[in-house]
Order: C-alpha cells, then structure tokens, then sequence
C-alpha cells in the first residue's frame, strides 16, 4: 500500500505543475501584451485605456514579464516549492494570505454542496426505486432533467426571487450568518445531483441484478432490505470516484455560484484574477485548485479501496 | 444527555463557524453594495474606491459634475511658465490622523504616486513635484501641458498620508487622507470596509455617520439585494430592472457620463470609409435614437460629437441627426454604390460588407452591434458580428473592418486628452489615420492658447469639424444608472466618477416599514 501510496502522491503533484504550466502558457497565450494589460485593467481599470511603451516596460521589468517563458514560470515554481506563491499585483499582499482566506469559504461551500447532494441523491434513488410505479420513474426523470438542464445562475436567481424576495425566509447574498450559506449550497448542490442520481441508479440496477440478491430474494428477503441492505452499499462502490471527478467541476460551479451570491471564496478570486490578468494571484489559486481535486481523487482511490476488498487485493497483488 | 439536548450543544459548536445570525437593528449607516471586489485599499491600485466612493482620500482640484474644476485642497493655482505650475494649498486641513496638510506631506504623496503608479505619470504628465515655500508646492510638467489642474482631478492624485500603515512591500494598508470619511474597519477577507465621519473634517460635515461597502460583483444580485433592503445604494444594476425598481418606489437616476460607444474604422485609407459620403451614409442609416431608447433602455444618450452637452466643454451647437435611410442611400449613389445581385450595395463589383468587432464586457455593445447591424442592412451594407476579447481585436481586424467599443473621453474634466488622441494625425489611438490639418492646428493652438476661454473654442472647432466629417462614428454616450432606497437624500450623481461618486452631502432617514 505504501508504494502505491506514495505513487499516487507523486503523480498528485505532477498534476499540479502540469495544471499550473498549462494555465501559465495559457494566460501568456491570451490576446494582449501581459503589461500593457495589466496596466490598462489593475492601474489605469479601463481594458480599452492606452498606456505608453515606457509605463508597460517599467511594469514589465517590475513583475519580471519580460523574461523568457519558461524562466518566468521556472522562477515561480521554484518559490512555489518553497511555500512562496507570490504577490498579487492587485492587492500586493502575499498570494498565499488571501488564499487562506479564500479557501475556507469555497471548502465549507463544496462539502456542504457534495453532502447535500448525496443524501438528495440517496433520497431520490431510494424512494424510485421503493416506490415502484411509473409515476416515481417520470418524477426522477423530470428531476435529473431539470437538474442537468438548468444553469447554476437561472437557478440561483429563481430562489433568490423565491426564498429571499417572495417568502422573506432567506438572505440575497454575502455572508455572516448560517442562513447566507442556504440558498447558495442548494444551487451548488442541484446542479450536481442530476448527474449522481442517474450514476447511483444505474449502479443500483446492476447491483439488484447481481446473482446474490437474486438469491437473496428466492429466500424471501424483502425488497426494502434487499435494496438497502445489500445492493445500495455496492451501488455506493461506483459513486465515490465520481464524487470525486464531480469535486473539480463543482469548482467550476463555485465560480458562478460565489458571484452570484457574492461569497468571497476561491471562485470569485480565480474569477476576478482572470480578469485582471493577475498572474501571481491566478496562479496560486490554480495550483491550490489542482491540489485539492488531486486529493480528492487520492482519497477516492483510498475510501474505494477500502470499501471493496477486490480492488485492494489487485493493488496488492501489482 | 438527551438527544435533543445534544443537538444543542453540536448547534452552539457549529454557530461561530457560520457566524451566527445578523443582528436587524436599523443603523445610521448607508450600505453600498460596491460593484468590484475590494482587493486592496492602497489609492494608486483602487483610487477610485479610496477617493470617489469612500471619500477617504481628496484631491488638490475638484471636478464638479458638469466637468468644470474647483478648489480643493489647493486653494488656487497659477501657470508660472509654459511647464511650472504652483499651487497654493488650503489651510487648516488635518489628516485623519490629526497631523497638518502641508507643503511637504502634498510633495510625499504626489512622488510616492509617481514612482509607484503608471497612472498618475500617465495622466497627469507630472516630471517633478517640490515645496515652493509655506503651504505652496510646485509643480513640473515633462511637457507644456495646460491641462494639469484638471488632470490633478483624477483620484490616483489623492493626497495621501505617508504615516499611512503599509503592506511590508509598501503598498498602503489602511490610507489616511483628508477627506469627509475615514477608515473604520476593513476586512479584506469578508471583501467589507466601512468608513467612517471625519469629525476634524475641513469643510462641510458629512450628515452620514457611516458608510459600509460589500462587494457584489455581480448586476442582478446587486438590484435583488437592494430589492430586498441588504443595502440601500447600487450602481450599474441590470438595464432591464431599472423600471421595476422605480415602479416599487426606489429613486432611480440614469445618467450620461464620460465614455462613448464608437464605431471606429479599420482604415480610412484604401478602403470604402475613405470616402467622406461612405462614412456618413453609414452615419445616417444608424438610429441612434432608436438604439439609446430600446437597446439601452434609456442607459445612454444619442450622440454624434465627441462629449455630450452635460460636459461644460462640449459644443452645444452640434445636433444629433436624426436618421435617414433614404439621404444614406443618396450619399452611396453618390459614392458609386449600386445595389448588387444580393442586394448588398457594390461599387466595381466589390460590395459593402465588412465585420464589426466588438467585445462584451460592457453590456450594451453586444446587442448594439446588432442593431447596428439591422439598421445597415436597410440601406443594403452587409456586415458580420464578430465578439472577441478586446485585446484580440487590434490583431484581428483588418483594414476593412470596424470596431464597436466604449471607449473613456474624459479620465479627468480637460476634453484635451481624447481630442487630441483619437483625432489628431499622430493620435496615439488614431490608428485608422485620419489626418485633417484644421484639427491638428487647433490642437495645436489649444496648447499655447493664452486664456481658458481660447483654448476651449481651440477645443470647439475640433468638435464642430469631427462631428461633420466622421472619422469615426460616436454613436451614443455611455450611460450610469444608480438606484437607491427611498430616503435618501441629497444625493448628486457626478460624471466624473470612473463608476459612481458618492455624495458627502447626501442625507440618510431610516428604511420605510415592510420594505
């Protein structure tokens, strides 16, 4: 295990460096001269302003952007390695700083969101598949469709008219109080749950075909205990993995959810640094990105191991 | 212990993490919801921030709302040389940390921003600032530059405290400065700050005790939270809410500031726009009116001149024409322009098509360009949408093609900068090269002009002859709109502003009941 787990760790951090160079050449890739744009949109905040020749070479040699490519990214790399992520050129504070603020916000709401949209979707599974009759089948269609088909920010403005404007039961947005994480959790949550019930029920299918719960149910079994006893803990195999593939792209939802609700979270920060070109502070927010999906798929591999005996003994046997 | 005794006890474990429930009690304090997030307070990074929304910070000139200057921490100014300047400062200004505004203090600022801020060089052309005796400082330009008392308007020109606490690169933490508010609490994880009244403030007391600002980047959310009662003043909310939110009571204000949305050529040479009546037919087929009224939903004005006639510079007596497909149509007969097989008009078999760049950051020029588009097409000129980043246009376009942006006509109250940028041969955006020698000499004399009244008519011909020959077409002026709770007071919207200015004068009564 220990190899495989040391492995694993490595090519966690490949990962890293490899998300983090790619979006480095990406960002150096994108249209504009980086200091002249860094000017126009931190300094002088107006993306179509002129800037002189003089003013971006100053800025230039400052942030260390006329170097060559690969030293300007091997020189953060390096820092990186040392727990140094830079400084954002928006704030001048240390990357690392207002990450830490950052990250704690984004964290709560992607657990909250994955927690949340796990028991819907146990919920949801479970009940259709009780329930039994067509009626059941039509209403988990109409859910998944719903939830698949309908983006993070319709949705998240219909509860806001909903549940904050109509009923008064809810804050529009921001945080200071439990009730600022509600409406936010839910949107996050809903858009994943589409996608986790329909895998769940899919599991579930072939978990109630398999030959033991046939045999189980020749011996009179009843189908609630043959459903939650036996076949939805081998359906829950399939589903870890997932959560965890779902972990990177509830980033990507977190992006809009945040804005949205004005949540002052790791999202809006890639967001805003994106926007102006804010290298060092983008950067580091991608790599703590990548480490944290990195992550989540090592633990995935480790929770899924440890659920089904066969997988541990294949690594174990490699 | 029972189980809901339990419950309890993980309750109260859990609250702080959430941060408990938020207290309603009513306070005396206007909350704002910012439309950026607030990264950093230090004035040469968000000085529009520090100086027109929170008021921390002033500035030596004022700029009033229809784009004249006023004193303000300097008292007067006078031009000692076709480059120096001295400024005689206002007396008995404190800093919020109760320390006097003096010559040197004024000096400290203005070079601590020019060494470390591309912006204030870049505006304000200063090359050296110096003390020039008790309370005067002088000032020196890198170029005969008339417009400095205007340009010293611009909020990166704040006069900040150098005992302001620092980041340990030296950017400011926390700024001190002399305005009617003064930092209370900032919290730059919680992306809040909030100011506080100046009691020592030199001119009039604000009547506001405080103001909070949170970030709420996002247009809807900002009109939903004020819907709501979250905060009582937002700007830039969505176009299409503004009506519902006057019909529920709140004071609604639209208003014309210093950008324009332009229709520029590739080039003037070579290509069908080199032909006065090509771009003015052009000119015509376009329903400017029509576009302010139903693709702006009022957020804008129509317009032809380069400012609109809120800005005391403007030429009042250029009028915005009102379209005419049919005089278009004359004007490209007259070009040589006959309707092809298609329908689109061609000249030598080469037709009248070209695409229109543009960029969505700014939203209304999406859907204009879509106007512009239909509009075109009635006078049978063809012409394909294209969205880009706008760093990727300059690149991609090609001679032939057009560019639709909002481009900013006025940084600080002086109609110099634009003019003389945009229309004179060697305009550092000219780069369609337009080259007209009655603009370049008026130009030219509105440096040397001996008085203001005369470099302002230098600044009038320029208008009158732009807005006849249409190097490139104006085709609105850009549009703030700013909404409030009702019982706000007082409350003047400032052109300016880079988005919105608050008003030191404003007056703030308690919410109405059940709002």
């Amino acid at each position: 295990m220990t190899p495989y787990l040391l492995r694993r760790c490595l090519l966690a951090g490949a990962t890293v460096v490899a998300a983090t160079f790619l979006t480095f050449l990406l960002l150096r890739l994108a249209p504009g001269e980086p200091a002249q744009t860094i000017l126009a949109r931190i300094f002088l905040r107006d993306l179509t302003a002129t800037v002189s020749a003089g003013d971006a070479a100053a800025l230039a040699e400052r942030y260390g952007l006329s170097a060559p490519l690969l030293v300007q990214y091997g020189r953060w790399l390096a820092a990186a390695l040392g727990g140094d992520l830079g400084v954002s050129i928006r704030s001048g504070r240390p990357v690392l700083t207002e990450l830490g603020w950052r990250l704690p916000v984004t964290l709560l709401l992607a657990l909250l969101a994955m927690a949340l949209a796990l028991v819907l979707t146990l919920a949801l599974v479970t009940a259709r598949r009780m329930l039994r009759r067509p009626l059941a089948d039509r209403g988990f269609a109409l859910i998944v469709t719903a939830c698949v088909s309908l983006p993070g920010f319709v949705l998240g403005l219909v509860m806001i008219l909903v549940f904050s404007l109509s009923l008064d039961w809810l804050p529009v947005s921001g945080t200071g109080g439990w009730s600022h994480w509600v409406l936010p959790v839910i949107v996050l949550a809903l858009g994943q749950l589409g996608f986790t019930a329909v895998l769940l029920d899919d599991a579930l299918e072939e978990a109630l075909a398999a030959a033991h719960i046939v045999s189980a149910r020749a011996r009179g079994l009843s189908e609630r205990c043959l459903l939650l006893v036996h076949a939805l803990p081998n359906a829950l195999v399939p589903l870890v993995p997932y959560l965890a593939l779902q972990f990177a792209f509830l980033v990507g939802g977190v992006v809009v959810v945040e804005r949205l609700f004005a949540l002052p979270g790791l999202g809006s920060y890639l967001a805003e640094a994106l926007d102006a070109r804010d290298g060092p502070a983008f950067l580091g927010a991608v790599a703590v990105v990548a480490l944290a999906v990195a992550l989540a798929n090592l633990a995935a591999d480790l929770l899924v191991a440890a659920l089904d005996p066969r997988i541990r003994l294949a690594r174990s046997e490699a | 212990m029972s189980a809901r005794r339990r419950f309890a006890v993980l309750a109260a474990c859990l609250l702080p993490l959430f941060g408990g429930v938020p207290a309603s009690a009513e306070t005396p304090t206007l909350r704002v919801a910012e439309m950026w997030e607030t990264p950093t307070l230090d004035p040469l990074r968000d000085a529009t921030l520090i100086k027109e929304k929170a008021m921390v910070t002033e500035t030596l000139v004022t700029g009033l709302p229809d784009f004249t200057i006023a004193p303000g921490l300097a008292l007067s100014w006078r031009r000692e040389g076709e480059t120096l300047w001295r400024f005689a400062l206002r007396p008995g200004v404190r800093f919020h940390d109760g320390s006097p505004l003096t010559a040197q203090a004024v000096v400290a600022s203005l070079e601590h921003g020019l060494s470390n801020s591309p912006s204030i060089r870049h505006h304000t052309r200063i090359a050296s600032v110096a003390v020039a005796g008790e309370g005067e400082v002088a000032i020196t330009t890198v170029e005969p530059f008339p417009a400095l008392p205007a340009a010293l308007v611009h909020a990166a020109a704040g006069i900040v405290a150098m005992s302001s606490p620092r980041a340990p690169d030296g950017t400011i933490d926390r700024p001190i400065g002399t305005g009617p508010y003064r930092v209370a609490d900032w919290d730059p994880a919680g992306q809040r700050l909030t100011v506080t009244r100046f009691e020592d403030y030199w001119g009039e007391a604000p009547a506001i005790a405080a103001i909070s600002f949170r970030s709420i980047p996002d247009p809807a959310t900002r009109a939903l939270e004020l819907r709501k009662g979250g905060v009582d003043f937002a700007a830039d909310v969505p176009y299409g809410d503004l009506d519902a939110l006057a019909a529920k009571g709140f004071t609604v204000s639209r208003n014309v500031t210093a950008r324009n949305y332009m229709l520029s050529f590739g080039s003037l040479k070579e290509t069908p726009f080199a032909d006065p009546r090509v771009r003015k037919a052009l000119s015509l087929a376009i329903d400017r009116d029509e576009i302010a009224r139903y693709v702006l939903f009022g957020m804008g004005r129509a317009g032809i001149a380069p400012f609109p006639d809120t800005m005391a510079f403007a030429d009042p007596a250029i009028a915005v024409p009102q379209a005419d497909p049919a005089a278009a149509r004359v004007l490209l007969a007259g070009a040589g322009y006959a309707p092809g097989a298609d329908g689109v008009m061609a000249r030598e078999g080469r037709p009248l098509a070209f695409t229109l760049y543009t960029y969505a950051q700014r939203p209304g020029l999406v859907p204009m360009a879509g106007a512009i588009q239909a509009q075109l097409r009635r006078i049978g000129v063809a012409v394909t949408i294209r969205v880009a980043a706008y760093e990727a246009i300059a690149r991609e376009m090609k001679p032939g093609d057009a560019r639709l942006a909002a481009l900013a006509t006025a940084a600080y109250p002086d109609p110099d900068v634009f003019l003389r940028q945009t229309y004179h041969s060697q305009g550092t955006t000219n780069s369609w090269g337009y080259a007209d020698a009655r603009v370049d000499a008026a130009l030219a004399d509105a440096l040397t002009a001996p008085d203001e009244a005369a470099r302002l008519q230098a600044y009038r011909l320029v208008q009158r002859i732009v807005a006849d020959d249409e190097p490139c077409l104006v085709i609105a002026h850009y549009g703030v709109n700013v909404a409030m709770r009702p019982g706000i007071e007082n409350y003047r919207f400032n052109p300016i502003a880079h988005d919105y200015m608050l008003d030191p004068q404003m007056r703030l009564s308690p919410a109405p009941a059940g709002r």
